[in-house]
């Protein structure tokens, strides 16, 4: 950090006398930035520890997330939704910097995990309501099974589930077609399933093995 | 299956996705809602589903701790002052 007391940035020109773009000062820049940008600090953290899996390097990811977003906020568009912005910074930041260090080898889910259905594996259960049982699954369950998942449908699911971003928001965060996009949620959706079924197995809140085929 | 209920039934389920996604085109989407309407099996199916979602929301509802949010203001006056 350099000490210079004043801020050498004044009528939103850049100290080689550029002029940015949206002429803002620098004290108006950084009191628009965090009006706009603080507010979505708890979404980007959540998404962040989805993408990581890990509390500090889900913080360092929200940091270097909010860095960048801070020096290419005069590139945002005022009016369009600053939150799939800041997942696209998020998501490429991630890319760059966490998946590059380790390559994952398992990045499919099973060829038969299509044809998997929680309400139809619940259904198939004598004597347990469907929706009961999915109030019974605990936070902590759902976390376990959202990460377990393979990156690509970990993060669609998320985005779109948590988020509640469109299919084209979804596209674009990711880099990657709607198609794609649809077919990664869902296949992650009945991944999901299938892992909170197990679940629900164990915990006894459904008997029989949901994996077996029905008759 | 050749009856027309389960048609109907199974293209909801082929729609279902996309229609508690928001996402259904508009020329689809009185269709299916006309069926959820008078179909019991489907509308439980969908509310399920839609639970599902829910329970993922719930689940993953996170908030940045404290340490995080002072780390950013800290940047934030750093860069601030580059």
């Amino acid at each position: 950090m350099t000490d210079r007391g004043q801020p050498e940035i004044i009528d939103g020109r850049t100290e080689d006398g550029e002029i940015v773009r949206t002429e803002l000062t620098e004290d108006e820049r950084r009191r628009l930035f965090e009006e706009q940008v603080i507010p979505h600090l708890d979404r980007l953290y959540g998404g962040a520890l989805r993408y990581t899996r890990d509390p500090s390097d889900a913080e360092d990811l929200v940091q270097e997330t909010v860095a960048k977003a801070y020096s290419a906020f005069h590139q945002f568009q005022q009016g369009t939704n600053l939150k799939a912005w800041l997942y696209r910074i998020l998501h490429n930041t991630y890319i760059n910097r966490y998946r590059k260090e380790q390559r994952r080898p398992n990045e499919t889910l099973q060829e038969d995990i299509d044809d998997f259905s929680l309400y139809d594996a619940l259904a198939r259960d004598e004597g347990s309501a469907e929706a009961a049982v999915l109030a019974q699954i605990s936070d902590d369950e759902i976390k376990q099974a959202l990460a377990d998942l393979p990156e690509q449908f970990r993060v669609a699911v998320y985005l779109a589930d948590v988020e509640e971003f469109s299919y084209k928001e979804i596209a674009e965060i990711m880099d990657t077609p709607i198609g794609t996009v649809m077919s990664r949620l869902h296949r992650g959706r009945k991944a999901l399933e299938k892992a909170l079924s197990e679940y629900a197995r164990r915990r006894g809140l459904i008997e029989r093995d949901s994996t077996e085929v029905a008759p | 299956m050749s009856d027309k209920p389960h048609v109907d039934c199974r293209e909801v389920l082929d729609d279902l996705q996309r229609y508690l996604d928001g996402e259904l085109p508009a020329s689809r989407l009185t269709r299916i809602s006309a069926h959820l309407a008078e179909c019991y099996p489907c509308t439980d199916r969908a509310d399920f589903e839609d639970q599902l979602r829910a329970i993922v929301r719930r689940g993953c509802a996170d908030r940045a701790p404290e340490s995080l949010v002072r780390r950013v203001e800290a940047q934030l006056d750093e860069l601030a002052e580059r």
